[in-house]
């Protein structure tokens, strides 16, 4: 018996090997995709480009060596009707197997987001190598030019900006997630916006004149979707605000002036946040309460004055709560007014309590976003002030 | 026939909880779903896990009036040789068609996510040949292969949640019950059928547990333990993709584990998940297959069902070819106009029609038995 068994564990696990050597792939026959870009040509043909890791360039240890010299990637575009018909082209110029699996992100070209980028996502969910979890985002420009850049520290375009959406300083959305807001009749889509820029230098030794600065990717706020189409963008400043209202993972700084002395800044680094959406509905007003709650930890003041008093601390706190409502009215201004698009979910929060006029409004939710009152209120909370109490540079009175 | 081999109770309860397990990659509490009621999936499955428990037990009490006997002894007892023939031949052939969809789920998930250019026909006679093994070594060597696979793709479930806890979002869950309780009743139709496997394996399994009072017991407990995990992941699913996604995905739990993401470290697990599948789908195909043997076994008086392993290999395994001509439409049949009424008429309808008939035969009996006595 103990025999038999022992044998069927063996057959069965030894069955997956032969069967296997179909699909089997080796690793120097495979081209790894790092990142992956799609534009939309002036001829209304899809472009897709991606960037291919050169193996040399990351072999463990060769920096060390000095052999390092190989360039980390190579960048080759074809161009299609669909995405896997220019993925079949791109086929006749790599003299590889082109493998999906390690793609960190999935870039759309201005063009291409203004077309609609149902056109493009399907593959990449479709498709069994591509993972959902790839950063998705929307150039400013050609998604090929963001491809097509070095990156000083992390070596290709694609990891650099892998990282920085990782890192979540920005709105960072995944291919799920973005897909997930598409289908959804609640909230309208947002993705990362990546632009090329000027970024850093690289001083070399023994050079006097410093070395021109490389264009590099940057993340740069978000752009605001209605349906699968771009319409438009918010900075920066606005993606904070557009943070705050979503509720998202939150990192950053909030500046405010010094109680005492208006004319000087202090600076909070927040900790931590959390948003909450509740709708008010009567059947024909429609209303959102926000309420956000934030704690932070200051961490620079210009100002003179002595900070660490109670009364003061509540004096930050009430100007970290006006300038998240400042941001957060910005962001709702430009979504409400000038895209129509509910990019805050507000729609889904609705949908959650009144299921039942949800189904009245919900093809028309836009319009009924535009004309709904949303009232933000902020409960900021300063918990630490870091090493001092008051600045050591100060004189004694 | 006399079946000679023993089977415990808890190895009862593990292949009730196995073989719900591995169609939970493949049919899934969602696969059914349509986009209303896909939000509610977690209160279907308890919904169709209390309504096959009922099931069951009811095989339990049919079983437990015949010991020691197959379904397909018992038939001819309750309903005479002919009728008794006729009902064995369908359920033999429902266990055959069975099989054929189990062996054909099981090489298109291989297929789809781990062997895209591998020939189908290649992958099912692979895994039917080692399923011909497995029920030539007879029922005690399924159960116990199962004792050994089981357990270890029972534990990677509660893992799994906490893994991919982090991608989860609970709101998507709500709200509970959107567009009424119809569509959630519907989309658990299908899923009743295939909690109601159960039925089967208790069938199968009752005339030789080795104490079958405690048969009841254990059936409860693997029930339990099935719609724990089955809502527990439906929700998770739903949570994760958000509703709408959710209900257009083929593997759900398989997209979930790719879905995995720590620390941009620990990733890329389906491989690891998708080995433990395929590991207890063996035991479903060799117990749907063990059921089959049994069945034209005993519809023929044979002794031994050995003989039969090679010709009944050779049937299913040409009929899982052909049984569905695509996944597509593998997924139209587990919907609930076709897979309820196929799966619900054998796991339901025939224990009680069985159950009635006995009752009815065992009062006409005692009645005449009354009568003759009073004359």
């Amino acid at each position: 018996m103990v025999k038999k068994i022992a044998l069927l564990l063996l057959l069965v696990l030894l069955i997956g090997l032969p069967g296997g050597c179909w699909s089997r792939k080796e690793i120097t026959e495979v081209a790894v995709v790092l990142g992956t870009g799609v534009d939309w040509t002036a001829e209304g043909r899809i472009r897709l480009t991606v960037q291919i890791a050169m193996p040399g360039a990351f072999a463990g240890g060769a920096e060390a060596g000095g052999a390092g010299k190989e360039a980390p990637s190579w960048v080759v575009s074809a161009e299609g009707k669909t995405v896997e018909e220019a993925e079949r082209y791109l086929a006749m110029k790599v003299p590889r197997d082109i493998y999906w699996g390690h793609s960190v992100i999935l870039v759309i070209g201005e063009e291409m987001a203004k077309k609609g980028t149902r056109m493009v996502t399907n593959f990449f969910q479709r498709d069994r190598e591509p993972r959902e979890i790839m950063w998705f985002m929307v150039a400013k420009g050609e998604a090929k030019d963001v491809l097509e850049t070095y990156s000083d520290l992390a070596k290709t375009s694609a990891q650099a900006a892998g990282f920085l959406t990782r890192m979540k300083t920005g709105y960072s959305v995944q291919l799920r997630e973005y897909a997930e807001m598409l289908a959804s009749k609640g909230v309208q889509p947002v993705a990362t916006r990546v632009e090329v820029k000027e970024a850093g230098v690289t001083p070399v030794p023994g050079r006097e004149k410093k070395s021109p600065a490389h264009k590099q990717v940057e993340l740069s706020g978000v752009g605001v979707f209605k349906e699968d189409r771009l319409v438009g963008w918010l900075d920066d400043y606005e993606t904070r605000g557009l943070l705050w209202l979503k509720g998202e993972a939150v990192k950053g700084v909030i500046t405010v002036p010094s109680p005492g002395e208006p004319d000087k800044e202090v600076s909070i680094r927040i900790r931590r946040g959390s948003t909450k959406v509740t709708p008010e509905y009567d059947g024909e007003n429609l209303r959102f309460d926000v309420m956000v709650k934030v704690e932070g930890d200051m961490v620079e003041q210009q100002s003179r004055e002595d900070l660490a008093k109670p009364e003061k601390i509540k004096a930050l706190e009430k100007g970290m709560a006006g300038d998240i409502i400042k941001r957060a009215n910005v962001a709702l201004e430009k979504a409400q007014n000038e895209y129509g698009a509910d990019i805050f979910g507000f729609g889904d929060a609705f949908h959650r309590k009144y299921k039942k006029d949800w189904k009245e409004l919900k093809d028309r939710w836009d319009d009924e976003f535009t004309r709904a009152e949303v009232n933000i209120s902020v409960e900021a909370h300063v918990r630490e002030i870091g090493l001092l109490t008051r600045r050591a540079s100060t004189p004694e009175k | 026939m006399v079946q000679t081999e023993r089977i415990s109770p808890r190895q009862l309860l593990l292949l009730i909880v196995s073989i719900k397990l591995s169609a939970l990659t493949t049919y899934a509490p969602i696969i059914t779903a349509t986009e209303k009621g896909v939000r509610d999936s977690w209160l279907a499955a308890i919904l169709a896990g209390v309504t096959a428990l009922g099931m069951t037990f009811l095989a339990c009490t049919l079983g437990a009036k015949f010991p020691r006997q197959t379904i397909f002894g018992y038939c001819e007892t309750i309903c005479g040789k002919l009728t008794g023939k006729t009902i064995g031949l369908t359920l033999i052939c429902f266990f055959i068609y069975n099989t054929a969809l189990c062996l054909r789920t099981f090489t298109e998930f291989i297929l789809i996510t781990l062997m895209p250019d591998t020939p189908l026909i290649v992958l099912t006679l692979a895994v039917m040949c080692i399923a011909a093994y497995m029920v030539r070594s007879g029922l005690e060597v399924i159960v116990r292969f199962n004792e050994i696979v089981g357990p270890p793709l029972l534990l990677s479930f509660p893992l799994l949640m906490i893994l991919v806890a982090p991608n989860m979002d609970l709101n998507n869950l709500l709200p509970v019950l959107e567009n009424g309780a119809k569509p959630m009743i519907i989309h658990a139709l299908a899923p009743i059928g295939i909690f109601g496997e159960a039925v089967l394996v208790v069938l199968l399994a009752l005339p030789v547990l080795d104490s079958p009072e405690k048969a009841k017991k254990a059936v409860l407990y693997g029930f339990l333990l099935n719609i724990l995990l089955v809502s527990t992941v439906a929700a998770s699913i739903v949570a994760v993709f958000g509703p709408s996604h959710a209900a257009h995905l083929f593997f759900p739990t398989f997209s979930q584990i790719r879905m995995i993401s720590i620390a941009n470290f620990l990733e890329r697990l389906e491989t690891i998940m998708s080995i433990l599948f395929i590991l207890t789908m063996f035991v479903k195909t060799g117990f749907l297959f063990y059921g089959s043997l049994i069945g034209t076994a005993q519809l023929f008086n044979l002794k031994d069902y050995k003989p039969l392993v090679l010709p009944l290999a050779v049937v299913i395994t040409s009929l899982s070819m052909f049984v569905v001509e695509n996944i597509v439409e593998f997924r139209e049949f587990c919907g609930p106009e076709y897979y309820a009424p196929f799966a619900l008429t054998m796991e339901a309808g025939l224990p009680l029609f069985l159950i009635i008939v006995a009752a009815a035969r065992n009062y006409l009996s005692q009645t005449a038995l009354k009568e003759t006595r009073s004359k």
